[in-house]
């Protein structure tokens, strides 16, 4: 007999004992839908966070800004240093690998006026680099490109924000608009990120409420001055972010002439050590729920054991007659054994339905509560859940099946059963 | 030769006592032969018939079937004589319950090898016909008489195309006039050239064969040529 036919066997076993496989088939069920549940609903939520993260736009970035030396002749020192200048980006570049996108950042503070209105804002001076650099995305219009930059050009991109206090609704891009009473065309504006229930929009704000402008335009036009504020710089994403760090300092020491005016902020490992927090968190959890899981499907294993040992006991004639036609033990086996795990596979299915049919119920009952909040089913739970019930199946079947199969015919088929 | 047995012995370790079901029994049927063994329960005529039926094995001496000692045989290749060479039909016909006939009697092609199910079903129905089955194929045992049961099962015993038929009170579970029947059947299976083995201790059962070994405490007492069936 092959091994579709004992399955099919296995089904009409099932299929003749309603009652009892279902409630055989509960247990398993059970475990298998609170894994999957469990699994997703954790998944669900910490997917999200990274996904937050994500957008926030700090993972893998490092901020190099200006300080005073702390050598004690700092006169002496602050003539030997020209401090941060676009040289240094220049240097990085071509002395760190791992530097994925790296922008000069000139940081003023203006008042803009389009039209009537008029505000107070910053203005940030950057290269093209600093859009992807901090994953901010174009809304309408184009970025700024190192055309702007070579040209000084007088260009403007605006915060999503900025554009709403001074255009409001009306289009902005290829306006003009005054920075410190300088005339600037617009030719771009930020699209807000989309974050989560949990994050809020504060991680997007100072991104949003700021103008960008070529670095360049910034020196030449509102600040008079060759020295950059700040660098900010992303690493190529897996990249060795202690390794990465400690190179950027050595080179700007270097070029620095041994002397220590900038201090590096290490955002990429906060970010970093919170997405380990994070998983940390995640794993915690489903260790837990596991284990949980684990203990209800081995109570769902042992009432699948009792039901077999039942099954047995009732079908001792049977037994007896196939080996009595001639079945090696090897086939009584296969037949109880397949019979097992197709129950426990059944309860597994079923399980996975309603696993899934829960997070479809969390998504539901969120979205009617406004949030936003989507459970998917987790994978790794329906793998775990059904790579479970298969092995609970094989298990728990392991003795009832021997035991079949070890029963002499003569003894089997002389049981009234 | 067909079987050849030579001081074939069984013994039961019961605990504190030893039962001794045959002591010696050396026997030869032939290619053909219509055989009943007689004897009164607990003569060990049983015994012998699930030796030679290979659903059990002697404590001691040599058992040749079609040629081959199967004596020393364990589990899958005694399972495999069984399967190939033995066809059992039982007093309560053990037919499986909850499957129609045609599977019933498809169960020895099951374990026969890698037929397939359509070629087993079509082995099946065909000896179920050839016993006056052909309208019963889709019907399950409780659904049956108990004659039309009792010839469910030699349709069982037979698909396999068995050297020997071993029936063991093949009537006992029937009226008179069923018993008949089935005794008309083996009589007309036996006119084909089979080799039909029945376990009785009814005389008017025996009195079908041609010849009757009969068993006393768990040897022969008696084994003589009979007149056949009238």
């Amino acid at each position: 007999m092959n091994v579709l036919e004992s399955i099919g066997g296995g089904l009409a076993s099932i299929w003749s004992h309603k009652l009892r496989s279902a409630l055989t088939l509960f247990g398993i069920v059970v475990g298998v839908a609170s894994v999957i549940a469990m699994f997703s609903f954790v998944g669900g939520i910490s997917t999200r966070i990274m996904e937050d993260f994500d957008q926030l736009g700090y993972d893998n970035v490092f901020f190099v800004g200006s300080r005073p030396p702390d050598n004690p002749d700092g006169l002496a020192s602050l003539k030997a240093s020209k401090g941060l200048t676009l040289e240094d980006t220049e240097v990085l570049r071509r002395e760190v690998p791992e530097i994925e996108w790296l922008t000069p950042a000139v940081d003023s503070r203006v008042v803009g006026r389009a039209g009537s209105e008029a505000r107070h804002f910053h203005v940030f001076g950057a290269t093209p680099d600093g859009f992807p650099l901090l994953k901010l995305e174009i809304g309408e219009g184009r970025p700024l490109t190192w055309i702007d930059v070579e040209k000084s050009a007088r260009v403007v991109v605006l915060g999503q924000l900025i554009k709403e206090d001074l255009f409001g609704e009306a289009n902005a891009v290829g306006e003009d608009m005054l920075i410190d009473n300088q005339s600037f065309r617009i030719v771009g504006v930020l699209r807000m990120k989309e974050f989560s229930e949990m994050f809020g929009n504060s991680g997007q704000e100072e991104d949003q409420e700021r103008v960008y402008i070529p670095v360049t335009t910034s020196m030449h036009y509102l600040t008079g001055s060759k020295r950059v504020d700040y660098l900010a710089i992303r690493i190529r994403d897996g990249s060795d972010i202690g390794a990465a760090y400690e190179k950027i300092h050595t080179t700007l020491v270097r070029e620095h002439r041994q002397i220590e005016d900038f201090q590096i902020e290490n955002v990429a490992e906060q970010i970093a050590e919170a997405i380990a927090g994070v998983e940390q968190i995640t794993s915690t959890w489903n260790t837990i729920l596991s284990s949980i899981a684990t203990v209800s499907l081995l109570v769902g294993g042992i009432g699948l054991l009792s039901v077999l040992i039942i099954s047995v006991n009732e079908r001792l004639r049977e037994i007896g007659i196939r080996k009595a036609v001639g079945a090696e033990d090897r086939a009584i086996f296969q037949q109880f054994i397949v019979e097992s795990v197709t129950i426990s596979v059944v309860g597994g299915l079923i399980g996975v339905a309603l696993g899934a049919g829960l997070c479809a119920l969390i998504t539901f009952a969120a979205t009617q509560m406004g949030q936003d909040f989507v459970i998917p089913v987790s994978m790794t739970g329906v793998a775990l859940g059904m790579s479970f019930s298969v092995a609970v199946g094989f298990l728990f079947g392991l003795y009832p099946a021997l035991k079949a199969s070890k029963l002499d015919p003569v003894e089997a088929m002389s049981r009234y059963a | 030769m067909l079987i050849a047995t030579r001081d074939l012995t069984k013994s039961y370790d019961l605990g504190a006592v030893e039962v001794q079901a045959l002591r010696g029994v050396s026997m030869e049927i032939s290619e053909g032969e219509y055989l009943a063994i007689m004897g009164p329960s607990g003569s060990g005529k049983s015994t012998l018939m699930h030796i030679l039926g290979c659903l059990d094995t002697p404590s001691s001496g040599s058992y040749v079937l079609d040629g081959s000692e199967v004596s020393g045989l364990q589990g899958r290749d005694l399972a495999r004589v069984r399967n190939k060479k033995i066809g059992f039909v039982f007093q309560n016909f053990n037919l499986l319950p909850r499957i129609d006939l045609v599977s019933n009697v498809s169960l020895p092609l099951v374990y026969h090898g890698s037929m397939g199910k359509a070629e087993r079903a079509q082995k099946a129905s065909e000896q179920l016909e050839r016993l006056g089955l052909g309208h019963r194929l889709r019907h399950k045992p409780n659904e049956l008489s108990g004659g039309e049961r009792q010839r469910a099962a030699i349709a069982r015993a037979l698909v396999n195309k068995p050297s020997i038929l071993l029936a063991d009170e093949p009537t006992g579970n029937l009226d008179q006039k069923t018993g008949r029947e089935i005794m008309d059947i083996l009589d007309g299976l036996h006119r084909e050239g089979r080799t039909v083995v029945i376990v009785t201790h009814d005389a008017n059962v025996a009195d079908h064969a041609h010849r009757i070994v009969r068993f006393e405490d768990g040897a022969v007492a008696e084994d003589r040529g009979n007149g056949g069936p009238r």
